[in-house]
């Protein structure tokens, strides 16, 4: 299929040699902090999951370099996969959104049904050898991809009957989701769907009631018990917290507790790599995966802190480039949902380490221990850098094109 | 306007971010250096108890205990149970049991099992993962290599509940922390504080996962002192055993119609009975058994509720109860000893207390027309009586025509005594009763003498138990012979009979000689004062002769369990009380008997009560015979016993062996036969050296050349002094100890 599109994208190009303006070469156009920044924070990830998990694995009698290793493959693997994404125009993801939204469908049902393992309660996982796959992962970057799609498509106009589609396009997937059960993912799932619309074009009146709906839904599912004690603990103890009521409240308020102390013991500077107590005596629980930030903070301090925000927030003001600029409507969508699916990864989980935001089980974005996460991470950025590398080029590219470029409504222009 | 969302939202991150690593830093630190310290508390070891010839009645093992953390959920704690009983190879319900055993503590983790063996313990160290919330530590338990011997006098250990944690300062005192094991009973609760020792204090750096990564510091723990008690075991067991055995015996014995003899039919309940043989001069006690018993081993490691309940039933007549210092009973006509210096005291028999009563077996009493009429125990005519006599025949009337004196005493017009018409109570109440005795031992208790204050206290507070608020002539009657509403336990009898023996001295009873350190050093000596009571030499002359005249001829109420026993060489005094609780129904009593030997200079006490049993002299008298025996003999031929209670027919009495004789004078003025003297060997505090005269010296080591005439002695004089007495007067003390079930082969006694 990328063959195909190819072989047309050279017989658009070729007619216009002469063209005068930006290079249509997309080539000149890659944007180096989008290709950057992620690898760097990877990198960072994938020291910070040693010193944090080392001191655990060693107690345990394991190699303590078992997260370093596969954390190391799991980011030349996803460097390898930006890349690609990188190479082969985005345009080609616009063509079977149909196909696509199946896909994503498949994978995360089948992972109910006994091919999918379990791991502490949740099944969310495929076993393929040694490695585990987490279809919710690509369900995210899938779920954006569909629903740019099926915008562009309507070239943005969002009436209630086309926002009534997207809105069990994106419910279904997030309720598989609630079933696994994964609440973190299907919440980033929800808050991205929202960015997206608003973006596409959606009336601020429907989404409103959406947002409304959304809410009290909620609400719904908490007063009406459809939420593992355990949830409902996390939930609560971010609201009430250092007053634990049962045992379920009590190991999230534990969590926290650490997880607080961690990154308070800090302090500006932080101990220096390898040190703090918090993190060698593994008092911080998931702290390779879902409470990386902790290391970070007390290993190098506000600085090393607000350096990694720092980051994460120069790339998502590129992503947010990269959406404006994006030479279609499908490409901006796309931006913008990679952007919102980032974004608010980074404040769930930086927010949750530090007890304002309550606590679910999301990655930090390639920091979090944990492939698929890095993996589909990284493809995103692929797909953004893509994009915003073929601002300039023709649109079209297939055979669905939709007519002459134009500024969606909503669009982020505006 | 989206990029100042995503400002707006790591703006907050960051500012937060500040406030917790700049802000917040200090308190945070603090927090995190505390963080991975744990303070561990390491049990001492506790106190062993021994005999009072070192024989360890208690000491330690130490075995592994797994406890499993309560933070753990529900499903965990299933696999890591389904694992824990794999490994360690019992069932889970057994692991379940002990997990919720009433005296765990809610708040520390639940031990499950207490004696993981090694290999398990390693396995579980090794697979740590396997195992979330399992720890396994060595924990100091207690043994008993004697089995039930003495168990009322230990007592036994378990953890502290909570109700006993906040009895003991809810753990301002450090030596007590929740989930201690504290002594529950007997001396184990008594010398709990000297018991326990004090506990270390480690403070490791651990992991999340309580893994123990370094020790910051520690104070090592104290182990407790170790207590040498007066008891001697090879007496205490063959007092125990024969109080079983003479309890299965009487319960062999059909029950005779009061009037026509004839059987009704069943026999003897005799379900439980109480003895204890004290040195009167010292209140040492040297043994004290209640049948009823019970194994303290069953507490190690909680005690099932359900076999707790059964130790504490009516239905098995409550086998903790240590019915020594616990049970209450009407001492019946033991007590007649006891109204014998309250008449003299009340001033109702005078000089030279000869007084002749003619008894025709019953006397009226009261005014003409309302008269009650008091009987002799079945009514036994016992001719002339005078207050030696009376006591040697067990002669109700002539107490109860003294008790008549004491009521009519004079008194005022309104009605108020002037003199003491409860000269018996007070008495009673020097001689000990009424108060606890002080023994150290948990939970005695106090008995009753009853009065006039009593009577009206009881009667305000229960009217429908006690209907009359007035004191009536009748109760004192009753309490004369030891009856009515008067309740002593064995041993307040045992106290009140050692002051007579001894002269007049309330002895304190107690079990422990000496407080031994862990270093071997002597802590503390108990050797409570005795206190004189003030008896009148010349009535306790006239008592002791009555005591011994009821053992020692053959009218006497106790003599007939004594036949055959070589009264000329080893006089003893004794009464014997036959207490009936209720008069309407069937003869089964109380039986009691009491002894002071040797009768001519007491140095023993020795007194057996028997629930529901015969007559004090036919059921608990033979009893107080075999262990006087065993006490005095230096052959082991009494300590062999048949293994089958049933086939004791002919052999209740087993005859001392023959002593060797040694001409010593007779005391002057004393009718009482000389005898040889005897050293019972079971006892340093049972020297008795005899001076050139022949009269006795106590207070001074033996001579050694007294020793040919126990004919026995031993060449080991090397030994230490007590080890060499004990061995040297017990040679056959092995024998003794052989397990009951062992037929006496040839030469098992001298």
């Amino acid at each position: 299929m990328s063959g195909v599109a190819v072989q047309r994208r050279h017989r658009i190009q070729l007619p216009q040699p002469k063209k005068i303006g930006p290079s249509q070469n997309p080539v000149v156009h890659l944007d180096p902090f989008l290709l950057l920044i992620p690898p760097v924070i990877a990198i960072f990830g994938v020291i910070m999951v040693y010193s944090s998990s080392k001191s655990r694995l060693t107690s345990q009698g394991v190699d303590p370099q078992f997260y370093l290793k596969r954390q190391a493959i799991f980011l030349v693997v996803g460097v390898i996969l930006m890349v690609v994404m990188t190479l082969v125009d985005y345009r080609v993801l616009r063509d079977r959104p149909a196909l696509l939204y199946g896909i994503v469908l498949l994978g995360l049902g089948l992972v109910l049904t006994p091919l999918g393992a379990q791991k502490r309660g949740i099944q969310a996982w495929y076993e393929i050898g040694s490695f585990q796959l987490q279809p919710s992962e690509f369900a995210k970057l899938g779920l954006v991809l569909v629903l740019a799609a099926y915008c562009h498509e309507h070239k943005g106009h969002l009436d209630a009957w086309r926002l009534g589609v997207t809105f069990v396009l994106a419910a279904t997937p997030i309720f598989i989701l609630y079933l696994q059960p994964d609440l973190g993912t299907s919440i980033v799932l929800t808050v991205m769907v929202f960015f997206l619309l608003l973006v596409a074009g959606a009336s601020p009146k429907h989404l409103f009631v959406i947002a409304l709906l959304g809410i009290s839904s909620f609400f719904v599912i908490v007063k009406a018990d459809l939420l593992a004690d355990y949830q409902v603990a996390r939930l609560t103890t971010f609201v009430d917290q250092g007053q634990p009521k049962d045992a379920q409240a009590k190991s999230a308020a534990y969590n926290l507790e650490q997880s607080k102390i961690a990154i308070g013991a800090g302090g500006i500077d932080g101990v220096g790599y390898g040190n703090g107590s918090q993190t060698n005596l593994s008092l911080v629980p998931e702290q390779h995966t879902d409470f990386i930030f902790t290391a970070v903070a007390e290993q190098f301090g506000f600085r090393g802190g607000a350096v990694l925000l720092g980051l994460y927030t120069v790339l998502c003001f590129r992503l947010w480039r990269a959406a404006r600029v994006a030479a279609d409507l499908f490409g901006a969508l796309i931006c913008v949902g990679v952007m919102a699916m980032i974004a608010f990864q980074v404040f769930q989980n930086v927010g949750m380490t530090m007890g304002i935001m309550p606590i679910t089980g999301i990655p930090l974005p390639w920091m979090s221990y944990g492939g698929s996460s890095v993996i589909v991470s990284f493809a995103s950025i692929g797909i953004v850098v893509n994009i915003a590398s073929r601002r300039f080029a023709q649109a079209g590219g297939t055979t669905r094109a939709p007519g002459p470029s134009r500024q969606p409504r909503g669009s982020p222009a505006r | 306007m989206v990029g100042l969302v995503v400002l707006a939202l790591f703006g907050a991150l960051l500012a937060r971010l500040w406030f917790l690593t700049v802000a917040g830093h200090e308190t945070y630190v603090a927090q995190a250096q505390q963080n991975g310290v744990r303070v561990a508390f390491t049990q001492p070891q506790r106190g062993i108890i021994w005999d009072r010839d070192g024989k360890p009645l208690v000491r330690n093992t130490t075995t592994f205990r797994a406890t499993v953390s309560r933070g753990i959920t529900a499903e965990q704690r299933h696999q890591v149970l389904v694992r824990l009983s794999d490994v360690i190879g019992v069932p889970k319900s057994d692991l379940e049991r002990r997990m919720n055993s009433a005296d765990n503590s809610p708040l520390l983790a639940a031990p499950v099992w207490d004696e993981v063996p090694e290999t398990a313990v390693t396995y579980i160290a090794e697979h740590a993962e396997e195992f979330p919330g399992v720890e396994v530590a060595p924990f100091s338990t207690r043994v008993y290599p004697y089995g039930s011997a003495a168990a009322h006098v230990l007592g036994y250990v378990g953890s502290m509940n909570d109700k006993e944690y906040e009895t003991r300062g809810a753990g301002d005192e450090p030596d007590y922390q929740l989930g201690d094991d504290i002594g529950k009973d007997g001396v184990e609760s008594f010398y709990d504080a000297e018991l326990r020792g004090s506990h270390g204090v480690e403070s490791l750096r651990v992991d999340a996962a309580g893994r123990v990564l370094d020790t910051l510091g520690s104070q090592p723990a104290v182990p407790g002192n170790n207590l040498e008690l007066t008891i001697d075991l090879d007496l205490q067991r063959f007092a125990e055993q024969t109080l079983a055995d003479g309890l299965a015996l009487q319960r062999l014995q059909p029950v005779l119609d009061r009037k026509t003899d004839e059987p009704l039919g069943h026999n003897f309940l005799a379900p439980a009975g109480a003895v204890v043989v004290m040195d009167v001069d010292t209140g040492a006690i040297l043994a004290t058994a209640s049948n009823p018993t019970y194994q303290p081993e069953a507490f190690i490691g909680g005690i099932p509720a359900d076999v707790y309940q059964q130790l504490n039933d009516k239905a098995t007549y409550f086998p903790l109860l240590n019915r020594v210092t616990q049970g209450l009973y009407a001492p019946g006509s033991t007590f007649k000893a006891v109204t014998a210096f309250a008449i003299s005291d009340a001033g109702v028999l005078a000089y030279p207390w000869e007084e002749i009563l003619d008894d025709k077996g019953f006397r009226k009493f009261g005014l003409e027309g309302q008269q009650t009429t008091y009987r002799n125990f079945e009514s036994i005519p016992g001719g002339q009586v005078q207050l030696a006599r009376a006591l040697q025949i067990s002669n109700d009337v002539y107490f109860y025509d003294m008790a008549w004196r004491i009521v009519q005493l004079p008194k005022d017009l309104n009605d108020t005594v002037v003199l003491d018409d409860m000269a018996i109570q007070q008495t009673a109440r020097r001689l000990g009763f009424d108060e606890p005795t002080g023994i150290d031992l948990a939970g005695e208790r106090g008995g009753r003498v009853p009065d006039r204050e009593w009577l009206e206290q009881v009667n305000k507070k229960d009217p429908v138990a006690f209907p009359y608020n007035i004191w009536l002539g009748g109760y004192t009657i009753t309490l004369s012979v030891g009856q009515g509403d008067l309740l002593a336990t064995p041993l307040q009898l045992a106290t009140a009979y050692a002051a007579i023996g001894n002269g007049g001295f309330k002895v304190t009873p107690h079990v422990v000689h000496r407080i031994v350190s862990p270093q071997n050093t002597v802590v503390r000596e108990i050797a409570p004062a005795p206190v004189d009571v003030g008896l009148d030499p010349e009535i306790r002359d006239i008592v002791m002769r009555g005591l011994s005249d009821a053992v020692m001829t053959d009218d006497g109420t106790g003599f007939k369990a004594f036949e055959g026993f070589d009264l000329g060489r080893l006089p003893i005094a004794g009464k014997t009380g036959t207490a009936e609780t209720c008069t309407a129904c069937e003869p089964q009593n109380t039986a009691v008997f009491t002894a002071l030997v040797p009768a001519n200079d007491p140095k023993y006490v020795v007194t057996v009560f028997i629930e529901k049993g015969d007559t004090g002299g036919s059921t608990a008298a033979p009893i107080a015979r075999e262990i006087i025996e065993f006490l005095y003999c230096t052959g082991g031929a009494a300590a062999i016993r048949q293994p089958d209670p049933l086939g004791l027919d002919q052999q209740v009495t087993i005859g001392c062996p023959p002593l060797v004789a040694v001409p010593a004078a007779a005391p002057p003025g004393s009718d009482i036969p000389a005898f040889e003297e005897i050293e019972p060997g079971s006892t340093n505090a049972g020297v008795i050296p005899v001076d050139g005269t022949g009269a006795l010296v106590p207070g001074l080591p033996p001579p050694a050349s007294n020793a040919p005439g126990t004919g026995v002695t031993t060449p080991d004089s090397t030994a230490s002094p007590r080890r060499r007495r004990s061995r040297g007067r017990r040679p056959s003390r092995d024998a003794q100890t052989r397990r009951a079930d062992e037929p006496c082969a040839a030469g098992c006694g001298p």
